[in-house]
């Protein structure tokens, strides 16, 4: 087990030096530059030449990227041209807000898929099981920022339930230790400042997570299915084993190796969702970031964060690996 | 299967999760009506379209920053309270020398800073002198991009590109006199001494502040720690900065108790960020915010009837369709060129698309600048006129590109895609092919920059009252965005730059507006005013053309 | 007289002939026979079908231009003013005057093309690799292996990047366009198809038949062509149903986030939908009808390769 974690890890380094080389060179091949963005309609092409030329934009690629690598290996990204900070810490402030959006996502679509997939699979046939399927057939097809959107409208514009924006109603003077505002309110015990935040989240939370709800609906039902036909599942209920054990033991543990897996694969897509929803509901996070600065030819931020995200997509990816092979002790990792 | 209650666990897990859900939202509007005078209680929640990059304004150029900064600092000079005409801010009045080269500022008594220091001469002066002298990467033309377009250069330039300083010295004959003298004398002052970005700090934070660097490698400019958290600078201005939270994307302002001029009325102002035009509004609707910037034109109206107050600015931009005689050459034939004038039915943008308030454009400067014409030559909506010229030029079947900037929403051009729509439709009724190239608006500037569209949307909003700001822009000479040369046109722009008086300048400025629209190098289309929004119970400030609310006049009705 | 090696290669077909006629060929009729018997499989079939047809005839149903502002001084966007439908314009008119209807009609064929081209163009570049990969795997000695490995690795890579990240960045590259469009959406399906391919590929090359014909001395491209391939397709094929659905709704993300169809004239759902949410207080009809179009044909193509996959995996009977 550990030579296998170990040797996927080692694996990771060859994948993202490569990724590094082709984005980098790649985002230097993109129209325009940072320094149109950074001075606006009126500079002159002096100063766009003076700019760009301090920003080391003039030197040869090959040079541009030893200094990226040298100055990675002292655990530098470099400095956002947007903002003027340092990637690292610009992608420590807005992580949260993404990785607490995906999290509320997360939490909703498993919290809400596996029991309705379960249900509708017992209940074969039923109204439950035709409105899962269908409501989730739509939940796919439905493009995400319509159904923010629409969400907004109904929940924050004409019930006024939950905020339309924001993590936190502004002027909230919370703590904040890890930037996770749901986890500060938890840690410092401002309970109505976690609550808060928690209503944030709750839209946002909703729109993001109607694809992989939908996603882990479908399969936790087909697995379960699946499950129930097996002999193993009959042999059980014959033996007079209690429901109840047969049900978690043996239908839900079999049925959820293939939903872990799902769920993995979801939450590395989540983050491209996020792009959608922050903007929708002003969260200010990631996706909001690298959008703007794909606008602004933020070549050191953009670099530095999709470096990020892809390590902790194949990351993610890892530890489903390893979930499934806890779960399954069949699948013999080697 | 006998099966009467399947999986009660499950079930209730669901409903527990829904009804958490729905309880959530009961939660949330406890925590609102604290009672009491909601100026001091009550936050003005304010939110703009980006984060501030900088709370030390000559670091930056974007009006997002300034919005913050313009409520920390004052400047020697100011707009009018919702007009364009330059008053006295920090100095009381001022006077220039004959040659315009020495600019006498006789300075408020019993000016305060943040900090408790006094504004004096010797404080200005020390403000000046920091930037003339700035050195490293604070030359960098995107850290000091208003200095150099106003001020040349630095006492040493570290770069060849870099302008030469047309700043000379900074003198405080008096406590209260400061007298700035510059090289050669430009259309740029006094102008200038208004712009945001020439905030007057504490001289005591300049102290604080002077080791400062922006450091980093070649490639990567970080700003110094203190542009970027509350505690270091000090203005004079109605409130002080006292905490930006990076991760929540809000800036808090507190009224400064002992501003010289009238107090704030709300005690807390907080500046947001949402960069979504609709978000924005949807924000206000539902309460979170109680104003923003840049409302969509469509929305102008639900708002008004849903009670909301749009309130409507002074108009002090251009809108313009770009004509490019390089890229196509049918538009170097002045016909052509008159033809597009009169195939365009800018009357119908500005009665279906722009806010209220808005106007069709005859020249290049709105009506409220010095130097705008009123006999110019005039191209009225005329389609069969249109035809006409195109056939006598023999470009009858004339086949053009068209650009436009996708997903943006400037202040002189909300919904550029509809503008595009309705100029295309226009063009192909008289007989003009148009191709559609759109792209987003980081990559838009410096392709139309570089002559890359034979037509384009673009347009200015103006900095301070001087049509120099405006025209200066685009005709002072050859630009690879316009891509002609008129010699007549540039020796005419050259004359009036370095004409030191103002009424000199306005008479030349109506020749420069005549013949820039009888040569015509592109249509100017619309001046229309960026709309601003408040919630009902807010006092809104003064709507200003030049954006420069002054958020200490809000109030909470 | 045929050579030894052709001879060989006859006998190899006639083996995995047979070996696919006990299954092979029945699980293929056997499969349509059940999408045919599956009501949720018609129901995407029909809902195909009428999109295909509409996309296909569409400028010969709208009654009007699709861009031709007839009614332009009746529609003031930045007053609220807007016109529902009516007699001549059975779904109103949109933000500047023109028919609705006709832009819906006409749009359709935008939509499909892109979702064609898109899915098209990432089959085919996820198969060229994918194949190549598996076949490498399957049959190459010690060479295949790296040259697997390697192909994988840029798959991987290509993972590695979210896909709607992967398609800002190529329509940011190639600067918006309707070709972009496609291409960017196309790209980020690429990695899906290969590594499908490759792992249907691998499976075939662990069966009986494929042994078979090895043993027989079959030349390796040969068994990777003929035999591999072909009998791979059948999961590459329910994806490329799905994928479709993906296609026609990534594009809509791409409008939305300004990187879509440049030209605004020639309508499109996705940019209709993301276009009209501006006026989504006003004229909400504006963003309904694309959504809704967008959402249904969509369907149409999941249930469609839903009801595909389930047929041809026989261990979900329905």
């Amino acid at each position: 087990m550990l030579r296998f974690i170990v040797r996927r890890t080692l694996q990771l380094v060859p994948t993202l030096f490569g990724l590094s080389v082709l984005l980098f060179f790649w985002l230097r091949q993109l129209p325009g530059g940072p320094e149109y963005a950074l001075l606006g309609e009126d500079a002159t092409a002096e100063q766009r030449a003076t700019l760009r030329r301090a920003l080391g934009l003039d030197d040869p690629l090959i040079v541009q990227y030893w200094r990226f690598l040298t100055r990675l290996a002292e655990g530098d990204l470099g400095t956002s041209l947007q903002t003027g900070r340092p990637v690292l810490d610009e992608f420590a402030l807005r992580f949260p807000a993404t990785a607490e959006l995906a999290i509320a996502a997360i939490v909703i679509a498993v919290g809400v898929g596996i029991p309705l997939g379960y249900l509708a699979a017992r209940r074969r046939g039923g109204i439950l099981d035709s409105a899962v399927v269908g409501g989730s057939l739509i939940g796919i097809c439905t493009p995400v920022f319509f159904l923010a959107f629409v969400l907004k409208v109904i929940f924050a514009e004409h019930l006024g339930w939950f905020p339309s924006a924001f993590r936190q109603t502004p002027g909230f003077s919370a703590t904040r230790v890890t930037g996770f505002f749901v986890l500060d309110g938890l840690m410092t015990r401002e309970w109505d400042s976690a609550w808060d935040a928690i209503t944030h989240l709750a839209l946002p939370g909703l729109a993001l997570s109607s694809i992989p709800l939908a996603v882990i609906v479908r399969m936790t039902r087909a697995s379960v299915l699946e499950v129930l036909a097996e002999d193993y599942v009959r042999t059980a209920e014959a033996k007079g084993l209690h429901r109840h054990v047969v049900r978690t033991r043996h239908v839900l543990r079999n049925a959820m190796l293939p939903v872990t897996t799902a769920i993995g694969l979801q939450t590395g897509a989540l983050f491209a969702g996020a792009v959608l929803t922050e903007s929708v509901f002003a969260f200010g996070g990631i996706g909001s970031f690298v959008y703007a600065a794909t606008q602004t030819r933020d070549y050191p931020a953009l670099l530095g964060f999709i470096l990020i995200i892809a390590c902790m997509y194949v990351l993610i990816n890892l530890l489903v690996d390893i979930s499934y092979s806890l779960l399954d002790p069949r699948v013999r990792v080697s | 299967m006998f099966n009467p209650e399947p999986s009660r666990p499950l079930s209730i897990t669901a409903i527990a999760m829904i009804t958490a859900l729905i309880a959530t939202g009961c939660a949330e509007s406890t925590r609102d009506g604290a009672g009491g005078d909601s100026n001091e209680s009550q936050p003005l929640v304010f939110a703009g379209a980006g984060d501030p990059r900088s709370v030390d304004p000559v670091l930056t150029n974007d009006g997002e920053t300034f919005r913050v900064t313009r409520q920390i600092y004052d400047t020697l000079l100011t707009h009018e309270p919702g007009g364009t005409e330059i008053v006295g801010g920090l100095a009381e009045s001022w006077e220039q020398s004959d040659d315009g080269t020495e600019w006498t500022f006789k300075l408020r008594d019993g000016v305060k800073f943040h900090d408790g220091e006094d504004l004096d001469a010797e404080a200005v002066c020390a403000n000046f002198d920091r930037w003339y002298n700035f050195t490293g990467n604070y030359q960098n033309s995107n850290q000091t991009y208003y200095w150099q377009n106003t001020f040349g250069g630095f006492a040493e330039n570290e770069d060849k590109d870099t302008p030469e300083p047309n700043f000379a010295s900074c003198s405080a004959p008096g406590e209260l006199t400061a007298v700035i003298k510059v090289k050669e004398p430009s259309a740029n002052y006094p102008g200038a001494f208004s712009l945001a970005s020439f905030g007057i700090m504490s001289p005591k934070v300049i102290e604080k502040v002077a080791e400062e660097k922006v450091t980093g490698d070649p490639g990567s400019p970080v700003l110094p720690a203190y542009t970027q958290e509350a505690g270091t600078v000090a203005g004079t201005g109605p409130y002080r900065l006292v905490d930006w939270d990076h991760d929540a994307q809000e800036v808090t302002l507190e009224r400064f108790d002992d501003y010289w001029g009238e107090k704030a009325k709300v005690k807390t102002l907080i500046i947001k960020t949402i960069s979504e035009e609709a978000a924005r509004k949807q924000a206000l609707e539902a309460g979170d915010i109680h104003g923003y910037d840049l409302v969509a034109p469509a929305d102008m109206e639900p708002l008004k009837e849903a009670g909301f107050q749009v309130p409507v600015r002074d108009v002090f931009n251009i809108l313009y369709l770009a004509y490019q005689q390089e890229t196509s050459e049918e538009l170097a034939d002045k016909k052509v060129r008159q033809a597009i004038a009169h195939a365009v039915d800018r009357q119908r943008i500005v009665d279906t698309i722009l806010p209220e308030g808005a106007k069709v454009a005859t020249q290049f400067i709105p009506e409220t600048v010095e130097g705008w014409s009123p006999d110019v030559t005039t191209y009225d909506f005329d389609p069969e006129k249109a035809k006409s010229l195109l056939k006598e030029a023999g470009h009858a079947d004339l086949d053009i590109d068209m650009c436009f900037p996708t997903k943006v929403s400037r202040p002189y051009m909300p919904a550029p895609q509809d503008i595009f729509d309705i100029i295309k439709a226009d063009l192909e009724a008289v007989g003009i092919t148009v191709t559609a190239n759109s792209m987003p608006w980081g990559d838009y500037i410096p392709y139309t920059d570089s002559g890359g569209c034979s037509l384009y949307l673009l347009g200015w909003t103006g900095d301070f009252n001087e049509a120099f700001n405006f025209l200066g822009t685009w005709f002072d000479g050859y630009d690879s965005g316009w891509g002609f040369r008129n010699e007549e046109l540039f020796a005419l722009m050259d004359e009036v730059s370095s004409t030191p008086g103002q009424e000199q300048r306005t008479k030349l400025y109506q020749e420069v507006n005549r013949e820039i629209m009888d040569y015509l190098p592109g249509l100017p289309i619309s001046h229309s005013p960026p709309a601003i929004a408040f919630a009902p119970n807010v006092d809104p400030p003064a709507v200003s053309p030049l954006t420069q609310e002054n958020f200490s006049e809000a109030s909470f009705s | 007289m045929p050579t030894k090696a052709e001879r060989i290669d006859r006998l190899a077909e006639l083996t995995a002939a047979r070996a696919e006629e006990g299954r092979g060929h029945g699980v293929w009729r056997e499969a349509f026979d059940r999408l045919r018997r599956n009501p949720m499989a018609m129901a995407g079939a029909a809902t195909v079908l009428v999109f295909v047809v509409v996309a296909v005839v569409g400028p010969w149903l709208a009654p009007y231009s699709p861009v031709a502002q007839n009614w332009g001084d009746e529609v003031f966007p930045n007053q609220n003013v807007f016109v529902g439908p009516r007699a001549e314009n059975w779904l109103g008119l949109d933000n500047l005057g023109r028919d609705q209807f006709s832009r819906m009609v006409v749009g359709a064929r935008q939509t499909l093309l892109v979702g064609v081209v898109a899915t098209l163009l990432g089959f085919s570049v996820g198969a060229l690799l994918g194949g190549s990969a598996g076949a490498a795997h399957a049959l190459g000695r010690q060479w295949g292996r790296r040259l697997d490995a390697v192909l994988m690795r840029f798959t991987d890579m290509m993972l590695a990047v979210p896909a709607l990240l992967l398609a800002v960045s190529v329509a940011a590259l190639l600067g918006p366009s309707l070709a972009t469009v496609m291409i960017a959406v196309g790209v980020a399906q690429v990695p899906i198809f290969a590594r499908l391919l490759r792992g249907a590929m691998i499976a075939q090359a662990g069966r009986d038949y494929v042994l078979a014909a090895r043993a027989l001395g079959v030349r390796t491209r040969r068994i990777a062509l003929v035999h591999i391939l072909p009998n791979s397709l059948g999961p590459v094929l329910v994806q490329g149903t799905l994928t479709l659905a993906t296609a026609i709704i990534d594009a809509a993300a791409l409008s939305y986030l300004g990187l879509g169809n440049p030209d605004p004239s020639i309508p499109e759902w996705g940019t209709m939908l993301a276009d009209a949410q501006r006026f989504l207080a006003g004229a909400p009809q504006l963003a309904v009808y694309p959504a809704l179009a967008i959402i249904v044909t969509a369907l149409g193509f999941t249930l469609l390769g839903e009801a595909m996959r389930e047929s041809l995996d026989p261990r979900v009977r329905t």
